[in-house]
């Protein structure tokens, strides 16, 4: 959900009852992306490992695969899943 | 052409919107944010630890790996709690650094508390990033190295912090015998900050920085009426030469962490490769003269084992593994023909080279290292007697009998049942007990 479709759920009532609907949702839908719409509200909650520099990408991509390069994990035998035919 | 021309010119409205930084802006903010993290929370702080005789945490990073290699993850993280004013104090990385890096071209793991932000202390946050940093050593098959310098639980966050404790140690027992797990004791480490790296392989510490104690000295003299410093209940001396706690002690931050380095380039990665090896030794044909004198033919002679480990490993270059704790049985890791060995020897030069419980704890620890991380064991015996030993291993074993003096406590030691080769030196002697030389060991 964007930002303003968000407003018109939570603040509903608020926009509805402003002098100037229009302004308030405005005004609301600028605070909703700064609370929350950013890449540092992911990385304060280490939903991401880190915010990066677009430029360097590449580099960036290439030192995960690398240290990555080793990974195993074990998963618990089993037969088969038992996923919804 | 009536009524049209005669209406006002309208356009959609016009909605103000605020000036969206565009992506140049947008990456000089990341830089400034990556900075001001990296500077820690002031410059005040940085001082205080540098006045402390200790180096941020990014500094010490920058020394453990090859230059330039360090890559932090989640240094965004803050932390979510509330109460105590944490609510009000939310500071990046939470008060530890996580990442990665090269020690010598290979990959390594590591974790590293920041003394400057909540001296360090564990929260929620704080432990879930080193819980990410160990899973990701584990799959990866790599070693972990960390850096401790934290005062323990943060007890505004209460029973989360230990919540995060028992992480650790689940993770630390999980991981034991899979990848090298290496604790760097960098600052007073108290209760949990310490039950984690006792778990570990290999304790380093450095004097008058590191302490590693269950309770502080206020405690202490609270419960017991006791007054000691930090230094006499948990410093680096204590534990490398009483406790046993610590394998390594060093005078500065710099050499130990230049050892760390060492360790890890003869160390493999984790327990299904072998240990990394260096170029093969150039000249093994010519015969050690010196190898006829290091030890006497007389048996109530001691002389130092040192001396001789020193003349059959490359380029006499060894790591003694608790060099002051039971120093009457040697444990060090060193190459032979550029291959990695554990050489366990008894030290004539302290006790006869008797092997009592110490030194068997000593020995049966360093054999379980090595058999885990596949590293062949060189012995050197000449154990004048035995208070107790015990341990078990499968890695190649190599024997060396250089004892002068008859006794079956070489058994314990080197038993043909138990070395894939053995071998005795000329003057060499096994079998019955002598009498005198048993009771004489006894009555120590």
């Amino acid at each position: 959900m964007g930002a303003e479709g968000a407003v018109n759920v939570i603040h509903r009532r608020a926009v509805a009852a402003a002098d100037d609907p229009e302004a308030a949702r405005r005004e609301l839908t600028e605070e909703y992306k700064e609370a929350l719409m950013h890449p540092y509200y992911a990385a304060e909650r280490g939903l991401v490992d880190d915010v990066i520099d677009p430029r360097t990408t590449r580099a960036v991509l290439a030192e995960a695969l690398r240290v990555l390069r080793t990974k195993q994990e074990q998963l618990v035998p089993r037969k088969h899943g038992n996923p919804p035919m | 052409m009536t009524a049209l021309d005669d209406r006002p010119i309208t356009t959609a409205p016009v909605i103000p919107q605020p000036s969206r930084p565009g992506m140049e802006a947008r990456t000089a903010e990341l830089l400034r944010l990556r900075q001001a993290v990296r500077s820690g929370p002031g410059a005040h702080a940085t001082e205080a630890q540098h006045a402390r005789g200790k180096m941020t945490v990014y500094e010490r990073m920058e020394l453990l790996f090859d230059e330039g290699t360090f890559v932090e993850i989640e240094g965004l993280r803050r932390h979510r709690a509330v109460g105590f004013g944490l609510e009000d104090r939310r500071p990046h990385t939470d008060g530890v650094v996580i990442g990665w890096g090269r020690i010598h071209g290979r990959t390594v793991f590591a974790f590293g508390h920041d003394f400057r932000i909540f001296g360090g202390s564990l929260g929620e946050s704080h432990a879930e990033k080193i819980h990410k940093i160990m899973d990701m050593a584990e799959a990866a098959g790599a070693p972990l190295v960390s850096l401790n310098d934290g005062a323990g639980a943060r007890i505004q966050e209460g029973v989360s912090a230990l919540a995060g404790y028992g992480g650790i140690f689940r993770r630390n027992v999980r991981a034991s015998g899979v990848i090298p797990q290496i604790s760097v004791m960098l600052g007073p480490c108290a209760g949990g900050a310490t039950y984690s790296p006792a778990l570990t392989d290999f304790v380093f510490m450095v004097r008058g920085i590191s302490q590693m104690f269950i309770t502080g000295p206020d405690v202490v003299e609270a419960v017991t009426g006791e007054r000691v410093t930090q230094e006499e209940l948990g410093g680096a001396d204590l534990h490398a030469a009483v406790s046993g706690a610590a394998a390594f002690a060093y005078d500065d931050e710099a050499s130990c962490l230049e050892d760390v380095r060492y360790l890890i380039s003869l160390l493999p990665a984790n327990n299904r490769e072998l240990p990394p090896a260096a170029e093969p030794a150039v000249d093994l044909g010519t015969p050690d003269e010196d190898l006829l004198r290091l030890v006497p033919a007389d048996p109530n002679q001691p002389y130092d084992m040192r001396e001789v480990i020193a003349r059959l490993v490359d380029d006499g270059e060894v790591l003694e593994v608790h060099e002051r704790w039971a120093p009457n049985l040697l444990c060090v890791l060193a190459r032979i023909d550029g291959q990695t060995v554990g050489v366990v020897a008894n030290q004539p030069r302290h006790l006869a080279g008797v092997l009592d419980i110490e030194a068997s704890q000593k020995g049966a620890s360093f054999i379980q290292t090595c058999d885990a991380f596949n590293i062949p064991l060189v012995t050197l015996v000449d154990v004048p007697g035995r208070k107790a030993a015990a341990s078990s291993g499968t890695a190649p074993r190599c024997c060396t009998r250089t004892a002068t003096r008859p006794f079956p406590g070489s058994r314990s030691f080197c038993a043909r049942r138990t070395a894939a080769r053995t071998s005795s030196w000329t003057p060499g002697r096994s079998g019955a007990i002598s009498p005198t030389r048993g009771r004489r060991t006894r009555s120590r």
